[in-house]
């Protein structure tokens, strides 16, 4: 059983709520109370007092993998469990966001409910916006209690609650009734009675004003151990056996403003308002069973493993949002769509990314790739209104949209501010979806950047969206492999797909499954008749990857990436020969390839050879590199590896031939130019001032694959060195 | 390919529009509060529309809030800061930015951060910084481009701009911006065309002018709409604070040599000035063009039956329509409007349907296969996502992504003669 106490500010909510639990907990149950009031003093009272660390502050203090449902979960008077949303300080920051955030992580850290007789959500006043409303939502609270006094305005705030729990009940009535907390002694109840009739509920408990209460709070108890034989617990005993068997539930039926006052003082009579802002009746929904179950504690399995980007896990500034790395993985799939739920300018920040890569490949690689000129994309375009009253409507409106124009699967990836405003993209997914076969419609965690950085975009994307659409049933069968983390949007991303294809294509391997980039969704469902998968890139995000395919489809990975030079492209491409028993035509393909190598290297090396190197790279992996200067001689001096938020593992095969820093700046290269003096100098980006007059070159951030990149470059630097120390337009700064 | 999945390229909103109505300030910055999600975009259009340094290399602008790009640091808001405000970020990345020497900043919120309420007049207030610092706490969710330019150049005005004596037969250039295709050279080409018929350009608000132009607005006789559907407010608030009239040639924007022509001759009888000599400047360029033209037919016939795609904003499309159809030959296919007013799009039905075209209205890429396709990247992508073997000429951002140096114009006689050039190149060379 979960139960949610709403009640206005300051009008006893958590005294009740505590009590409440204490009770039940008298009576044997397992209780689970979560104070969402960013005073967080919701279970004091059962702890005796003690001020405990908030889920909030935790999760501001604590690295998300060292984040444990332990540390923020307290014991309590009877055993009962509880916990703290917390939240900012009074006037600042967004209280409603911070409980959306620790609903959260009790979701992420796998807080189950089952776990519990009875879970109690102590919900501050109103429902003022999507944060606070978060009990309400499907898979949460079972039963809604109002706690009011007999003053007006608790009875206003009581009505606001109706109307908030009314947007909720598409799956029934929840409301078990009121609860009348008396503020002071002689106090009229007659007009909480008359509100109670005219919203059809009943007053389910009425607590008396009494001195006990302070002294049970002077001794932080709650009224039940401070007093157990009191009248008053006596009354939260019987509240405690009525939630246990609320009986019929009540519909919300708030009143309308303009009456309100009316029927609370019993001079007039009022109509009912209907759930919603309008009053017009809401669409009938779909039956429960129909609907896939994306959020809510009670369903959720057991915690999955992190899939943190470097960033999240390194806890960094984030760099971009989770949206747009989301997007940059579901416009891969051809036959999908994917809706933007936010303002216009996160879905256009999103797509002209995307667009920028199919207008350099076209411009640069001559390569037409559809999905990045044109994205199946569609913006909710949420204006000032949507803001304001929540973009549920909106994001449905916007899904019936993307649903007439029949994709095979639909992704609804979701901004900051419909994050911070808390809308509910399962509830929109419920509303659109029908009782005929329909596409498969995935929403991707990721509100903005709230979610984390662009790269803990395309992890979700490829985990919750891509991966969700795999057919478990699908059995291993043929030569063929799927190739896994490529870079949509480095320009050379379909090139190296061509290269590796037909080194493939030599042995008789097929490409079964791009994921994701140029997938169709069936190709994703057969994602498991590939008895071999490829990582095109081996960084933080391929590891993830591969993590996540061994342990959920139990996948067998190639050991290496993606090859960058000659001797990567041997160890690879035997390593596939030997999973496919094609040993024989590898090493004939290779042998070719190794001699036309070796020509090409001695070729350069009277050219290069005791050239001094230096190299600055956010790469992290430049063993291509590296190969092609010991390969023709050069004298490799330093390598500098600067922070990426790609990837934090340096690795070299060459360890002990030259000498490397990680965490690189700016001044250690500057350092090292003045004291090693090198011939040639290799970045990411050419750095226009330099201590010292040196040739510098570019690197690629993503090389490209097969035999003879770094030979290529190679054969540049010769050309380079011949060029003068310093050109001419240098001086024109 | 699932053609009916293929989208129209999604245009940028009044987030945007403001963000470049600040950084289109030579010595104006602005400051994001907001997640790095909406500054990396923004720090490289800025720095790419109006460069104000060469040096790309992301080490040299490693400190913090910069994110190794030169413009638009950030307070790169993250979950913590949603919750609980951004408070220390912001007070730290004021001094920074106001440390580098700029005449105004504009302390912006991102949408997600104008939600939490971070009260941004209170850290600037705490500062104490020389220079003019104006917040701007909401830039409206997903309004136009053109209302979030327009807004925050009001703003902008609002805090910098004073009564000023009066210089006669001065304009300044309104609704233009950074993000117009070729805007500098269409604001030389213009200022040329009108210091030949005496006029003096006061301002350009705010496409590369100083934070001292925008202090002498008010010195102008009158204000001169580019493209009117990125004036229509800023014009309005001119006219009532400075009692400047506007003018905005029935013409709409200078493009082609029709429209330059009785641009000219509408500006010059507002400011009772002669447009002769600009007008002998516009008939030595469609000499010029007239003998590329003669060569060109004689050989190939075209352009005249050349079909052409279209988009741009309202004050562009229309006089680029009728100047491709009457002075080119060329037959339109689809024509649509970006940011647009009514009269425009209405002026624009009406042509099309005069012409026999109705059916090119607002049409989206489809089964037919223009020879040429004006508009952004964006727009002509979507032809060549549809397999359609197009030639485009990017009128509009984004741009092709090549290397431009040689200074190039879109209105003007010199904007007439770069779109000849474009297109009797691309109908040749049929890219």
């Amino acid at each position: 059983m979960k139960i949610a106490i709403y009640g206005k500010g300051g009008i006893g909510k958590s005294t009740v709520t505590a009590n409440l639990a204490a009770a039940l907990a008298a009576e044997g149950r397992r209780v689970l109370q979560i104070g969402c009031d960013p005073k967080h003093d919701s279970t004091r009272l059962l702890l005796g007092g003690r001020v405990t660390t908030t889920i909030l502050d935790f999760m501001r203090e604590v690295p998300p993998m060292e984040q444990r449902l332990d540390r923020i979960l307290h014991q309590g008077y009877g055993g009962v469990v509880c916990a703290e949303a917390g939240g900012p300080e009074p006037g600042i920051g967004c209280a409603g966001r911070g409980i959306l955030s620790a609903f959260a992580l009790f979701d992420r850290l796998g807080l189950r409910s089952d776990d519990f007789d009875v879970v109690l959500y102590d919900v501050l006043g109103d429902v003022v916006c999507g944060g606070f409303a978060v009990p309400l939502r499907q898979g949460f609270a079972d039963v809604v209690y109002i706690v009011t006094s007999e003053e007006f305005m608790a009875v206003y705030a009581a009505n606001n609650i109706l109307r908030g729990v009314g947007n909720f009940e598409q799956n029934g009535p929840r409301l078990a009734g009121l609860i009348l907390n008396s503020r002071g002694d002689g106090e009229n109840p007659e007009p909480v009675r008359r509100f109670a009739q005219a919203v059809g509920l009943p007053i389910v408990c009425h607590l008396p004003r009494s001195d006990r209460f302070r002294r049970a709070e002077t001794r932080h108890q709650t009224l039940v151990q401070a007093f157990p034989t009191a009248p008053e617990t006596g009354l939260f005993r019987e509240l405690a056996r009525r939630a246990l068997d609320p009986g019929p539930l009540h519909p919300a039926r708030p009143l309308p403003e303009a009456g309100l006052e009316a029927a609370i003082f019993g001079t007039g009579s009022s109509g009912f308002v209907q759930p919603g802002r309008t009053g017009e009746p809401r669409p009938s929904r779909p039956a429960a069973d129909d609907i896939p179950t994306t959020a809510g504690l009670p369903t959720l399995p057991p915690p999955p493993a992190l899939r943190l980007s470097k960033s999240m896990l390194c806890r960094e500034p984030l760099h971009g949002c989770a949206f747009a790395g989301a997007i940059g993985i579901t416009v891969q799939i051809r036959d999908g769509i994917t809706v933007a739920h936010g303002p216009r300018s996160c879905a256009h920040i999103a797509s002209r990314a995307i667009l920028a890569s199919g207008i350099h490949s076209r411009i640069r690689r001559n390569r037409l790739l559809p999905r990045q000129l044109a994205p199946a994309l569609i913006s909710s375009d949420m204006n000032e209104g949507v803001v304001i009253h929540g973009g549920t409507d909106k994001l449905t409106h916007t899904l019936h949209q993307a649903l007439a124009l029949r994709p095979r699967a639909v992704f609804v990836v979701t901004t900051c501010p419909s994050g911070v405003i808390g809308d509910d993209p399962a509830a929109a997914i419920r509303a659109v979806t029908t009782g005929r076969t329909p596409p498969r419609l995935l929403p991707i965690a990721t509100d903005g950047n709230l979610a984390g950085d662009y790269m803990q975009g395309v992890i979700n994307a490829c985990i919750e969206g891509a991966a969700a659409l795999i057919d478990r049933s699908v059995r291993p069968e043929g030569n063929r492999v799927n190739i896994l983390a490529e870079k949509n949007i480095a320009n050379n991303a379909e090139t190296n797909f061509e290269i590796v294809s037909d080194l493939l294509k030599h042995l008789g391997i097929a490409v079964n499954c791009r994921f994701v980039r140029n997938a169709s969704v069936a190709e994703l469902r057969r994602f498991r008749r590939a008895p071999l998968n490829l990582l095109a890139h081996e960084d933080h995000f391929g590891r993830v990857l591969r993590d996540y395919f061994r342990e959920h489809h139990q996948a067998v990975f190639a050991a290496h990436p993606f090859p960058v030079g000659m001797t990567e492209t041997e160890r690879w491409l035997m390593d596939i020969a030997r999973f496919f028993g094609k040993t024989e035509s590898a090493a004939a393909l290779l042998a070719t390839h190794r001699q036309r190598y070796r020509a090409l290297a001695q070729g350069l090396r009277p050219r290069l050879a005791g050239t001094k190197l230096m190299i600055v790279s956010y790469g992290h992996d430049i063993d291509w590199l590296l190969e092609a200067a010991f390969d023709t001689g050069m004298d490799v001096v330093r390598v500098g590896i600067l922070n990426s938020s790609q990837d934090d593992l340096f690795r070299t095969r060459f360890t002990g031939r030259f000498s490397w820093a990680t965490g690189y700046t700016r001044e250690q290269r500057d350092a090292d130019l003045l004291r090693l003096r090198p011939d040639l100098l290799l970045c990411n980006y050419i750095p226009t001032e330099l201590p010292v007059a040196v040739r510098a070159d570019s690197i690629p951030l993503c090389p490209d694959v097969g035999c003879y990149s770094g030979l290529a470059l190679a054969r540049r630097w010769v050309d380079l060195l011949k060029t003068p120390l310093r050109e001419g337009w240098r001086d024109d700064a | 390919m699932t053609h009916r999945l293929l989208m129209g390229d999604i245009a940028p909103d009044s987030f945007t529009g403001a963000i470049i109505a600040v950084e289109g300030i030579l010595d104006a910055a602005v400051l994001l509060n907001g997640p790095t999600g909406c500054k990396f975009y923004h720090g490289a259009i800025a720095e790419t529309q109006l460069p104000r340094t060469g040096i790309m290399d992301p080490l040299q602008y490693a400190e913090e809030f910069y994110f190794g790009q030169p413009r638009v640091p950030a307070t790169y808001l993250d979950g913590d800061d949603y919750i609980f405000g951004a408070s220390e970020k912001l007070a730290g990345i004021l001094p920074r930015v106001a440390g580098k020497g700029h005449r105004l900043i504009a302390v912006l919120n991102s949408p997600g951060a104008a939600l939490i309420g971070d009260d941004l007049e209170r850290f600037i207030a705490g500062a104490s910084l020389s220079a003019p610092c104006l917040a701007i706490e909401h830039t409206g969710f997903s309004g136009t481009f053109s209302q979030g330019f327009q807004e925050t150049v009001i703003r902008v005005l609002d805090r910098v701009a004073a009564p000023m004596a009066r210089r006669r037969r001065t304009v300044n250039l309104i609704g233009t911006s950074v993000m117009h295709r070729h805007w500098q050279g269409s604001l030389d080409t213009l200022t040329e065309l009108l210091s030949l018929c005496g006029i003096g350009v006061n301002s350009v608000l705010c496409a590369g002018c100083r934070v001292a132009d925008l202090e002498n607005v008010g010195a102008a006789e009158a204000n001169l709409m580019l493209h009117p559907e990125w004036a229509d407010q800023l014009s309005l608030y001119l006219g009532q604070r400075f009692s400047q009239p506007e003018v905005s040639p029935l013409s709409g924007a200078p493009i082609g040599f029709q429209a330059t022509e009785q641009w000219l001759r509408e500006v010059c009888t507002a400011l009772a000035t002669d447009p002769t000599p600009a007008l002998g400047r516009l008939r030595a360029s469609r000499q010029q063009a007239h003998q590329a033209l003669s060569r060109f037919n004689t050989l190939t016939g075209l352009p005249r039956g050349a079909t052409f795609a279209l988009k741009a904003d309202g004050s562009l499309a229309l006089p680029l329509t009728r100047w491709l159809h009457e002075y080119l030959g060329m037959g339109p296919v689809a024509v649509q409007i970006g940011e647009g007013l009514p009269e425009q799009r209405r002026q624009l039905e009406r042509f099309l349907g005069e012409i026999d075209c109705a059916a090119a209205w607002s049409a989206r890429p489809g089964p037919l296969t223009p020879d040429l396709v004006f508009g952004g990247e964006g727009y002509i992508g979507e032809y060549r996502a549809l397999g359609r073997p197009v030639a485009g000429i990017d009128i509009a951002l984004p741009a092709r992504g090549t290397v431009e140096i040689l200074p190039r114009s879109l209105l003007g006689h010199s904007g007439a003669l770069w779109l000849l050039e474009r297109i009797l190149n691309r109908l040749l060379t049929g890219d």
